[in-house]
């Protein structure tokens, strides 16, 4: 199962950017439908990962956002975003190309500068 | 407080990968993932390519599995340069594991290696482990939709093959619909038929390799390739 592996990298990235005295709250994710996340079992990876990782009282959230795939005609040139991969395009041709659908950034976090002392044993925060 | 970040979620995975990469180029080694489906075939099509290649060519090869030592044994009765690497729950290999598998093996003595991935169609392909090359795998008796349903192996691949054309006569395997959904998702796809078994369709194959190693080796590698007569066929 690839979501675990993956949450781990999104954890290991997302600490990298975590203020000195800060505690993660948030990480927001966006995905492509090439990359073949299940948002689903990519938030149960998560939590399984937290409650290894985090003795927190709130762990971090995983906020993912799944992308649609990106395509356009071949023949007519229209561009558009559709959430399943078609067959054809509405002038008819078949030949509808893949331009976009790989995405899978790390577009920000969510911090809390002053860390609460339930928090304060994290392994998530740097200062802890 | 928000923290701007926009990078690869694999950035940290690509960052060693790039590490491996510097050291295999440098090393002047040419090196290809390999990935496909449990079964399809990997291990056989590199016992097949180390019996035409080497001697004459100093091929590794670094095996991912699961679990067992079996795909290692097989390549050792061709290479001494073989590696592998059990990954436990892990459905794919990652840069860290060839990271640790190349101080296993002489990179400095080999001309070609090969990283067989773990068998899975879906999960090797996003990590980049260092390779020049990734090729993916489907194979006939695999069924004919396969690469329609994993298009981001079919996208990411520089070659794709197709094996055990041998038992096409005897399996519902529908070869111009499995091409014409290649096409459709990549259309300038190089694709091979082959049979790693029967031998068919492997001089393609050869010759593949043996196109794109001085062309990636050129880059700032000491390339030999021509040196080799399977590679220097064309």
């Amino acid at each position: 199962m690839h979501e675990m592996s993956i949450a781990q990298a999104i954890l290991d990235l997302a600490r990298r950017h975590v203020p000195a005295g800060a505690v993660l709250r948030t990480v927001r994710v966006r995905v492509g439908p090439l990359r073949g996340i299940d948002p689903q079992c990519m938030q149960w990876a998560w939590q399984g990962l937290m409650a290894e990782q985090s003795d927190a009282a709130a762990p971090p959230a995983l906020e993912l956002t799944t992308l649609p795939w990106q395509v356009r005609c071949a023949d007519c040139g229209d561009q558009w975003s559709p959430q399943e991969l078609p067959q054809r395009c509405a002038c008819g041709s078949e030949r509808v190309r893949l331009i976009g659908g790989d995405e899978f950034q790390l577009v920000c976090i969510e911090v809390d500068e002053q860390p609460r002392g339930d928090v304060c044993k994290s392994k998530l925060s740097k200062t802890c | 407080m928000q923290v701007q970040v926009v990078q690869n979620v694999l950035k940290i995975n690509d960052e060693l990968a790039a590490l491996n990469r510097q050291r295999l180029r440098a090393a002047g080694v040419f090196t290809v993932d390999l990935l496909g489906g449990p079964g399809c075939g990997k291990t056989a099509l590199i016992e097949a390519t180390l019996k035409r290649l080497v001697p004459g060519l100093r091929v590794g090869v670094i095996v991912g599995d699961l679990a067992t030592q079996r795909d290692a044994d097989r390549m050792a009765r061709f290479t001494d340069q073989v590696v592998q690497v059990n990954t436990g729950k892990g459905c794919h290999l990652e840069a860290h594991h060839v990271m640790q598998a190349m101080t296993r093996i002489d990179i400095d003595r080999l001309d070609l290696l090969f990283i067989e991935n773990v068998g899975n169609l879906i999960c090797p392909v996003g990590f980049d482990l260092g390779q020049d090359v990734k090729v993916g795998m489907f194979c006939t008796t695999g069924g004919d939709d396969k690469a329609a349903k994993h298009p981001y192996i079919v996208c990411e691949s520089s070659l794709l093959l197709l094996n055990k054309m041998d038992l096409l006569p005897q399996v519902p395997f529908d070869r111009d619909l499995f091409l014409s959904d290649i096409y459709r998702l990549k259309p300038d796809a190089r694709v091979i038929e082959l049979s790693a078994v029967s031998g068919a369709g492997l001089d393609q194959w050869i010759d593949w390799l043996g196109e794109q190693r001085p062309r990636r080796a050129s880059a700032g590698g000491n390339d030999d390739a021509t040196a080799h007569p399977e590679l220097a066929r064309k």
